[in-house]
């Protein structure tokens, strides 16, 4: 009788402690899916540029339009909710899909905002195109703590298509 | 489309920027040739927010989502590390930058160090009339 009672003592404070932390969570979720839509809206808002990983030019560049790099970065937190799901696969192994979705919307973010730079440029075409990520974190210090970066850049240049 | 002009309509003698350097992430630059090349240039720099931003991106991480202050940080970064590459180019006499790279690594918390790469090279156009009538 005395081991039921513990075990639902146990049981209680645990939920009760994680409660706040999943509220955030649910609240994080849907900042994020906020996020996600606005980079959806941000690539809507301009005329498509073209984005390519291959560093050659589209055969049908327009030599004269020039070119220039063009670079989008978004710097992005996981939220306490994803902390705490994160330390379970960091135990047992497996994937972390908590925070690969946070990486995945940086990635749209970025884009998004380098695509924009280019189409305000007058380019419709990026290639070359690299995608940097960097740990905010630091060892030494709670500073910056989980905090990542993504950097994306390219070369904006114009096709003669359009 | 006006051999000078870029497609935004601006003159390119100095670029779309105001640069007087093409700078581009790839190895060639379609319409010109390499007549010149200066070797390696870089440009870095290191950035921190004040400790105010600091404690409230320190917030933002428990509740997560984007850390503005800290793309603004990164962007700003990216900027100044970029101007300083090409200032050194234009000190050698350079008028493009070739195979531009960034590197960017954590040197304190909140700090963020920029590195801005590229092979600094002249060029000239393949022929009479070809090209944008960019870098002088």
């Amino acid at each position: 009788m005395e081991a039921v009672i513990i075990v639902f003592y146990i049981a209680a404070v645990t939920a009760v402690s994680l409660l706040p932390t999943w509220l955030i969570g649910v609240w994080g979720k849907s900042r994020r899916k906020r996020l996600g839509r606005d980079a959806r809206r941000l690539l809507l808002s301009h005329v498509p540029v073209s984005v390519q990983s291959t560093r050659d030019f589209p055969a049908d560049i327009d030599t004269t339009a020039g070119m220039t790099l063009v670079e989008g970065s978004c710097v992005i937190s996981p939220d306490a909710w994803q902390g705490f799901l994160a330390a379970f696969p960091s135990v047992l192994g497996g994937s972390i899909e908590s925070y690969a979705e946070g990486w995945r919307v940086a990635r749209e973010v970025a884009v998004g905002r380098m695509t924009a730079e280019a189409s305000r440029l007058g380019y419709n075409h990026v290639v070359n195109v690299r995608i940097q990520q960097v740990n905010l974190n630091h060892h030494d210090t709670s500073k910056g703590k989980g905090a990542f970066a993504v950097l994306v850049y390219g070369t904006a240049c114009r096709t003669r298509s359009s | 489309m006006e051999s000078g002009v870029n497609p935004s309509g601006q003159a390119v003698a100095l670029n779309e920027r105001g640069r007087a350097v093409i700078i581009v992430n790839t190895e060639t630059v379609p319409g010109y040739r390499v007549v010149r090349v200066f070797g390696v240039v870089e440009g870095n720099t290191v950035r921190a927010k004040h400790i105010g931003r600091d404690i409230l991106a320190g917030l933002k991480n428990i509740v997560g989502g984007e850390i503005s202050d800290y793309t603004e940080l990164l962007t700003d970064a990216r900027r100044t590390a970029v101007e300083r590459m090409i200032s050194s180019a234009q000190a050698m006499g350079a008028n493009a930058v070739l195979n531009v790279r960034l590197a960017t690594s954590t040197v304190a918390g909140g700090a963020a160090e920029l590195m801005a790469y590229g092979t600094a090279v002249v060029l000239e156009p393949e022929h009479q009339g070809a090209g944008w009538g960019g870098p002088t």
